[in-house]
């Protein structure tokens, strides 16, 4: 490849109404950069468009969507729709050729947007960008003609109208079906900021601009600027169809970014070798009072790392402890820091260290390295794959040591909380904002007894009146009316975490567990450290709580529960599938397809589909959702293991629906794995 | 250095933070602590000249003997005494007080840790040989990590000569980067000053000996 082939193009960097990179309304052929997030906010003519995309890997890149359009349904109302996007980039840009790409438009939802597209960008040259393309659907409402496609087969002649049932469903019926239409665009970026575009679009705005005279549409030509400031920000002014006036804004962020300050935190113990250099004259300081028991040395020295040090044996030449690691996200790093801890407190004799991570009192895996190795490895240009190589993962279920494990005892915390609800047609976006008090006592090792107090301080989730009528147990549709309740206790249980035998893990919870039922919730996984499939069984049996979220039940119970299989493939992207009966009573399967980064950010979609027909679900077919998981520690720039998970559940629904039982097994488990601990093996030595 | 710009790269709600009781969190760095009380943390603003003045013989007592060094990050600009805090096979560690660690060979900068965007080790190999000759080319090859934990490996290719002051200049080009080292030798070989580059967002470093 030369060097103008592999160069970034500025117009990579801008993006249309949809989210989608772009020009105005139309698509280009063009990718996102590998990873990125991108929130787009648009407005024009009563149309407001919340846009969510994934560039999900290098040449795929899918949109989730929230529009509204004023004055759509009868009455005049606001209407409210979701949509998914894909798009497909079939070849990418060389020197002569040009990027080529396959779109769907609002493929899954009520298909108010609905339109396919195969669409060029050629750069001709670094700032000047051309599209052109050919569209179906929405994008050949103006200037249509008839569909080239109708020479391979007549079934492409005529777009069926409408939608399947309640919306929600792959429309596959209409792909690239009906009139097409020509659509295309230049971009010119003026420099690094600022990027202008003008564009031919297809798009009629049929009821927009016919049916409901938001505006008039005098011209199929749409002219945009884009400014960018700094790293993470689009604002965008659009002159649209030669009378409209909108804007839309961009927010970017990607999860391969550094992270807030590079990621300081403090630096790490040195390997204190056993023999210094020849010329170690230098006496170094002792780090730590070593006429203290070597247990105690080394729990002073870890509780400066975030590291609880649960348990230490030394048997010949090797050591063992066990740990509670409280800080870092990277598992990695809690191992690399107690090794290093270790050096300097372990006699001369000792040369295998062997680290057991705990987590919810139970022991995950086990890591041992060579001191020797540590020693030679500490600077080693090779020292962060040679430690990988070099270090032995095993299964952790036998591990008995001569001191007892210490117990975590009480934790506790005082947090403020938000909680929203999305969606409502009423208001597409309330908050309830409170305190909550949690705490946790272990009474054995593994044993838990766990709590949650919630006080409402201010918010307006209480206002949602809604009451969809449901076929089903109504097990998630009056979320609206337990959301009423101020002082709640969302869960109060007691949990036993076990370890049954070598490569098997078992919870057993009993209690509120989660804030509309209570229960029991066993839960039996099977994951071996180094393999990357995994094989669960969860089994419940929960009573729906009442409204007030304190101590009673209400009448429903049900016995539900899935097996579960796991598994990761390469480069973070991983599959799961759920197959059994859900809170409804109903029975089917969940997909849940992921793509972690190596830092902890995730990014998934999950749909399910169980025996409850589409129109019985209701809106939206079945349920679907998004989830984003951000670790605290890539925005505050330092070791954290707290994370924050954001789910997009479109429609919230009886059918399909989890229990949301807390400390399932297998995201515990897989962090101290081989393969997880393998992506972020660099911060071992940090 | 710029957190609001990362932060609002997300909804803020999801920082929300409160308190807790964990014994953990709260236990500070005791030990290095109890070493350095008298030269607390590097106060913003505290520059090397005014470490070295309170660098008198009983605060170097303090710290048990220990080679100092005075280290200055350029930007943002901040000072701070470091004492050697242990060595491993000729690569010498040196702390600060509130726990940034550079690590040495032969007083050429190999790794860092607790700055941020740190370097995490770096093959100085040929560089140490053409600079005891005072003059060559040398291949470094240093590592750091991306945002995804991924190990970033580059090489850089550098030309040791002398400058009018009689100090040594390395300049180093590599694919993304060009920098240029400096070091002041003393007679003995030693190197009493220098100024390295760390990485491309945390620049360079000046380290001298007090």
């Amino acid at each position: 490849m030369t060097a103008a082939e592999t160069a970034p193009h500025p117009q990579r960097d801008t993006y249309n109404v949809y989210g989608m990179p772009g020009l105005i309304d139309t698509p280009s052929a063009l990718m996102a950069p590998d990873g990125e997030l991108i929130t787009t906010y648009s407005d024009f003519a009563g149309a407001t468009r919340a846009s969510l995309s994934f560039q999900i890997a290098p040449r795929l890149i899918g949109t989730f969507r929230y529009s509204s359009i004023d004055q759509f349904l009868s009455g005049g109302a606001t209407t409210y729709d979701r949509s998914f996007d894909l798009r497909y980039q079939l070849l990418t840009e060389g020197r002569i050729r040009p990027a080529v790409a396959i779109g769907l438009q609002d493929f899954i939802g009520t298909s108010v947007y609905s339109g396919e597209y195969l669409v060029a960008t050629k750069h001709l040259s670094p700032r000047l960008a051309v599209s052109g393309g050919i569209g179906w659907g929405r994008f050949a409402s103006a200037g249509g003609f008839t569909n080239p496609l109708v020479s391979i087969s007549e079934y492409f002649r005529h777009r069926p109208g409408g939608r399947r049932g309640s919306g929600g469903q792959i429309e596959t019926q209409k792909f690239f079906r009906g009139d097409a239409a020509l659509f295309g665009g230049l971009s010119y970026a003026v420099n690094d900021q600022l990027t202008l575009k003008m564009e031919y679009s297809s798009d009629a705005y049929d009821i927009a601009a016919t049916t409901l005279n938001l505006f008039e549409r005098k011209s199929p030509l749409n002219f945009g600027v884009d400014y960018k400031w700094g790293n993470s920000i689009h604002l965008q002014a659009h002159y649209l169809h030669g009378s409209e006036i909108g804007f839309t804004a961009n927010l970017l962020t990607n999860p391969k970014r550094p992270a807030n300050n590079g990621g300081a935190g403090s630096a790490p113990l040195p390997v204190k070798p056993r023999q210094n250099g020849i010329e170690a004259a230098q006496s170094w300081p002792p780090l730590v009072d070593s006429s203290q028991p070597m247990a105690t040395q080394l729990t002073t020295l870890l509780a400066t790392e975030g590291i609880e040090l649960k348990a230490f044996d030394i048997n010949g030449t090797r050591a063992t402890v066990k740990i509670a690691n409280k800080r870092y996200g990277a598992r990695s790093e809690a191992i690399g820091r107690t090794m290093r801890a270790l050096t300097h407190v372990l006699p001369h004799s000792v040369e295998h260290l062997t680290v057991i991570p705990i987590e919810n009192g139970i022991p995950i895996s086990k890591v041992t390295l060579a001191r020797s190795d540590l020693e030679e490895l500490e600077f080693a240009p090779n020292g962060i794959t040679a430690s990988f190589d070099r270090a032995v993962f095993d299964d952790a279920a036998q591990d008995r040591l001569t001191y007892d494990d210490t117990l975590s005892g009480l934790n506790w915390s005082i947090k403020p909380y938000v909680q929203g609800s999305y969606f409502d047609p009423e208001n597409p976006v309330r908050f309830d904002f409170g305190i909550a008090l949690a705490a946790q006592y272990e009474i054995l090792p593994g044993l838990f007894v766990s709590g949650k107090v919630q006080q409402k301080l201010f918010g307006n989730r209480d206002e949602s009146t809604r009451s969809d009528p449901s076929t089903l147990p109504r097990v998630r549709s009056d979320s609206n009316i337990y959301a009423r309740e101020a002082l709640t206790i969302p869960n109060l249980s007691l949990t036993y975490n076990f370890r049954p035998g070598t490569n098997l893990y078992g919870r057993v919870s009993v209690g509120y567990l989660e804030s509309m039922f209570g229960g029991v919730s066993t839960e039996l996984l099977w994951k071996p450290v180094r393999s990357p499939l995994a094989l669960g069984v969860e089994i419940n049996h929960v009573k729906q709580r009442d409204f007030d979220q304190k101590f009673g039940f209400r009448d429903y119970e049900v016995t539900m529960g899935h097996a579960s299989l796991y598994y990761d493939f390469a480069q973070g992207y991983s599959a799961k599938i759920d197959a059994g009966r859900y809170l409804a009573g109903d029975w089917g399967g969940t997909v849940t397809l992921s793509r972690r980064f190596n830092n902890g950010w995730e990014v998934g979609a999950y749909a399910t589909l169980t025996d409850v027909s589409f129109s019985d679900f209701g809106e939206g077919s079945f349920d679907k959702g998004i989830r984003v998981t951000v670790p605290l520690e890539h925005l505050i720039g330092k070791p954290s293991a707290s994370t924050r998970d954001v789910l997009i559940q479109p429609i919230l629904r009886d059918g399909g629906a989890h229990l949301s039982v807390k400390d399932r097994l297998h995201p515990i488990v897989r962090d101290y794995h081989a393969n997880e601990m393998q992506g972020s093996w660099g911060r071992f030595w940090r | 250095m710029k957190p609001i710009k990362s932060i609002c790269a997300l909804p803020l709600l999801i920082l929300l933070t409160g308190c807790s009781n964990d014994a953990v969190d709260k236990a500070h760095f005791q030990t290095f602590k109890g070493l350095a009380s008298k030269l607390k943390k590097s106060q913003p603003g505290i520059t090397a000249e005014q470490i070295k003045e309170r660098l008198t013989p009983e605060v170097r007592a303090q710290f048990g003997g220990a080679p100092l060094l005075v280290a200055t990050v350029e930007d943002p600009r901040f000072s701070s005494v470091l004492f050697g805090a242990g060595e491993n096979n000729g690569t010498i560690t040196y702390f600060t007080p509130d726990r940034v660690s550079l690590s040495f060979q032969d007083g050429i900068l190999v790794a860092t840790r607790g700055l941020g965007f740190d370097l995490m080790n770096a093959d100085v190999a040929e560089t140490r040989n053409a600079l005891r000759g005072g003059a060559g080319t040398a291949q470094r090859r240093h590592r750091t990590l991306g945002g995804d934990n991924s190990v970033e490996a580059r090489t850089y290719d550098c030309q040791i000569s002398r400058d009018a002051q009689s100090r040594v200049i390395e300049a180093c080009s590599g694919a993304d980067d060009t920098f240029q080292n400096t070091y002041v030798v003393d007679g003995k070989g030693q190197i009493v000053f220098s100024r390295q580059w760390i990485s491309k967002q945390r620049g360079y470093i000046r380290i001298e000996r007090p």
